[in-house]
């Protein structure tokens, strides 16, 4: 009881300020906070192997692909703010929704889990039984899964790896001229020269 | 150590989803050394003939009552999926003839392209055939992921890029409520497979409706993202203009496609079994107030617009209400209406978008309806294949969109939806305005010197997509019958029965 | 051991401090951010119902766990495009204009 009380308030503390802090980095790092707080309600929750991904792929991987961006991009502080009439607009939408999340939740009619049994059947959520249902259940879910990383891949190149035509720009025309005498239709440009400033 | 029951997995049925996802592999291959672009939109179409063929035989397995299903009932190649997957096929090959013919003029010709649109079809396939919630959320997903990049395409245009970002950003928001959606919904029922689901549902003695209620609401506005509903429709004007035309031409059909044959099936099972107990009438309720919203806000919103891109945008808009009145009479009638109405509606918007193309100039603008004046003189083929589209969209009897809607509204009142059919009907009394506006401008108008049509040739391959459309929306005006039968008698699997 | 309930009520108060984040946030990657947030409240919430599923014996409830590895999944190659997206946008820009580009009207 105790332990998901604190883990709470951490959680919930770590949420506001993803929200409220105006510093992306700050906020960046508050929701690491609320990741590595959610792995350890995992822990309690008989998730263990979901407990470790969490960290591993979601705190570790995911959020330093954000910070990255972040100070690649060398984001600063926000400077304008949405208006203010529309921001107590938002906090009401949350405050229902919260509310509304929270009565759906308590007014569960059905019986509680019973812990010995939860703890027998889960067995700490061991990889060995997700594997059992992802290859079977999940099959189908986890083939597509695959095919969701390729667009995934493929469309990150192709935002990322686009060439910019030169200063003045090349015409239609002449990029057709260009590829009617065998020559490359855009002048390929290193990539690092083309996405320069 | 669980062993996969016999006739668990069974690839046949991903057959459609296959032949696209084989064909999207082969042009990123031929993307590296093949320069010629109209080569590897030949072999796109190919993949995307060879998966019609494969939905074709689905389609028909199902109308002799034998339709197939696999991994547990949670891939489908019933007479719903089957059909919508045929509808998003034309779709795509559409938006392929009209990138073909587009691309290398807009400057946007870059290898990626036509794989990114088949693996986003592939996407969209996947969510008409999911027979459970996971497989449905990574159909979503690998479509919406595509087309994200796609509508950020113009890497020199700002619009486009803020198009592309807007539409990720509230496109991922919409995939966080889908998500939480699931989370309920698994919370409440304890599955993810529709079949499962819809059983625990209207099994009686059922007692946590809070919880799948509004899980149920989550997944209604998740998807509502996608088709654009009211109040979460405020991406689609901005998004449609943006984003490069041809790219708008497959957002349009094949996005609104996808959703909709996804939400029908999900209406159509687990909201029936939620409706069947305590609580029931909310979820109509909830329904029924988005898509009077949609109806009125999209078509006012139209009739406000001056540029015809944006008047097509909250044309979408209307549509997805028109649509919504097949999902609130969820059932056979429901799904066989929208499968109509999208067929209709994938001919006629792709057609207008094309000939949209075939205005504007080489920075993909001017599109205002001066643009359009006096096109019945100069231009009387492409005129008369615009006429014939809008007044599709319009709803004037001889088209394709006339018998759509009919459809629609009867499906609406046979569900009990009275009010719902009549706001139906008033709005499209006031849509004939906006679309008559464009018509009366082509022919009855004077060609102004300040917009003039870019003089180019013509494209072939928009030709072709163009005459597609126009010939295919007289068709199914004239010819109802030739598709709604095959969607009426083919046999759904997983329709919610109530018992008596 | 506290209820389910607990947990779920708690990743409801997650989920809705993250939409309100997207609806008050002006900067795409904190509307972004906000997202992700939206997520881990949704695989606690199915974490959560897992154990209780399991709890009351009637299913095993590591479905539920399986379906947030899956999330996982979703939730990194929506990162992969949403930031490529943002570099993208940035790259074709002068710095000076990050700024002005980092507001996106919702």
């Amino acid at each position: 009881m105790v332990t998901f009380v604190i883990l709470a308030v951490v959680s919930v503390v770590g949420a506001l300020g993803v929200v409220l802090l105006r510093q992306p980095i700050h906020a960046a790092l508050s929701l690491v906070g609320t990741l590595l707080t959610l792995a350890v309600l995992f822990v309690t929750l008989q998730a263990h192997f979901l407990a470790v991904i969490q960290v591993l792929v979601y705190a570790g991987a995911i959020m330093v692909l954000f910070l990255f961006v972040i100070m690649l991009l060398n984001i600063e502080q926000q400077r304008k703010e949405i208006r203010p009439w529309l921001r107590w607009v938002a906090y009401g939408i949350g405050l229902v929704a919260a509310v509304g999340l929270i009565v759906g939740a308590l007014l569960d009619p059905r019986q509680a889990p019973d812990a010995a049994v939860a703890r027998a059947a889960l067995q700490g959520g061991n990889a060995l039984l997700i594997a059992e249902v992802l290859y079977f259940e999940f099959m189908l879910a986890f083939q597509l899964v695959g095919v969701l990383l390729l667009t995934g891949m493929v469309g990150a190149v192709a935002l990322v790896q686009r060439r910019r035509p030169p200063p003045g720009g090349v015409s239609a025309a002449t990029a057709r001229e260009a590829v009617l005498t065998d020559r490359p239709g855009r002048p390929s440009s290193h990539p690092v020269e083309a996405g320069g400033r | 150590m669980t062993l996969l029951p016999e006739g668990f997995i069974v690839w046949s049925v991903l057959a459609p989803a296959l032949f696209l996802l084989g064909f999207a592999l082969l042009t990123l291959l031929l993307g590296v050394f093949q320069r010629d672009r109209g080569f590897v939109a030949a072999v796109a179409l190919t993949g995307i003939a060879g998966a019609a063929v494969f939905a074709l035989h689905f389609l028909m397995e199902a109308q002799r009552g034998s339709a197939e299903s696999g991994f547990g009932l949670r891939y489908l190649a019933d007479a719903h999926a089957s059909a919508f997957t045929l509808v998003i096929l034309l779709g795509t090959a559409l938006a392929v003839l009209v990138g073909q013919g587009t691309l290398e003029r807009l400057d946007l010709d870059h290898p990626e392209y036509f794989p990114l649109l088949l693996l986003s079809a592939t996407g969209a396939v996947v969510m008409v055939s999911a027979g459970d919630l996971i497989t449905l959320l990574l159909g979503l997903e690998i479509m919406s992921l595509a087309v994200y990049v796609l509508a950020a395409w113009r890497s020199d245009v700002r619009q486009s890029q803020e198009a592309g970002l807007k539409y990720f950003l509230l496109g991922s928001f919409a995939s966080a409520l889908f998500i939480y959606g699931i989370a309920l919904t698994y919370g409440a029922g304890g599955h993810f497979d529709y079949a499962s689901l819809m059983a625990v549902f209207a099994a009686t003695g059922f007692e946590a409706h809070i919880t799948a209620l509004l899980g149920a609401v989550l997944i209604i506005a998740g998807l509502g993202f996608k088709v654009a509903f009211v109040p979460f429709h405020q991406w689609a004007p901005d998004v449609y203009t943006g984003a490069p035309t041809p790219v708008t031409t497959f957002m349009a059909v094949v996005v609104k496609t996808a959703a909709f044959g996804a939400l029908l099936r999900v209406a159509a099972t687990i909201f029936a079994g939620l409706e069947a107990g305590a609580l029931g009438a909310i979820l109509p309720g909830v329904l029924v107030v988005l898509i009077g919203a949609t109806l009125v806000v999209g078509n006012l919103g139209a009739l406000l617009q001056a540029g015809v891109k944006r008047m097509l945008a909250y044309s979408a808009v209307a549509h997805a209400g028109y649509l919504g009145l097949a999902v609130v009479a969820a059932g056979a009638d429901g799904m066989a209406a929208a499968g109509f109405y999208l067929a209709a509606y994938t001919l006629m918007t792709a057609g207008a978008f094309a000939v949209l193309t075939q205005v504007m100039d080489d920075d993909d603008r001017g599109d205002t309806i001066e643009h359009f004046a006096g096109l019945g003189r100069r231009r009387p083929w492409l005129a008369a294949a615009m006429a014939v589209c809008l007044l599709s969209l319009a709803g004037i009897p001889p088209f394709a969109g006339f018998i759509g809607k009919v459809l629609v509204i009867q499906a609406a009142i046979t569900a009990g939806h009275v009010v719902l059919a009549v706001l139906a009907v008033v709005t499209s009394v006031v849509a004939v305005v906006y679309y008559a506006r464009v018509v009366v401008a082509m022919y009855f108008r004077e060609q102004s010197s300040a917009a003039r049509l870019p003089e180019r040739p013509a494209s072939r391959s928009v030709d072709v997509a163009i005459g597609i459309a126009a010939v295919g929306t007289l068709l199914l005006g004239l010819l109802p019958g030739l598709w709604y039968t095959l969607l009426e008698q083919g046999q759904n699997l997983l329709v919610f029965v109530s018992s008596p | 051991m506290v209820a389910t309930e607990a947990y779920v009520a708690l990743s409801g108060v997650l989920f809705s401090i993250g939409a309100v984040g997207v609806l008050t946030r002006r900067s795409a990657i904190m509307i972004f951010l906000c997202v992700e947030l939206m997520l881990n409240a949704a695989n606690l919430a199915l974490v959560a119902y897992a154990y209780r599923w399991a709890g009351t014996g009637l299913l095993t409830g590591i479905s539920g766990q399986t379906a947030v590895f899956i999330i996982l999944a979703v939730a990194a190659a929506e990162v992969a495009i949403g930031l490529g997206i943002l570099v993208a946008i940035f790259r074709n820009r002068a710095s000076t204009d990050v700024d002005a580009l980092s507001e996106v009207r919702l």
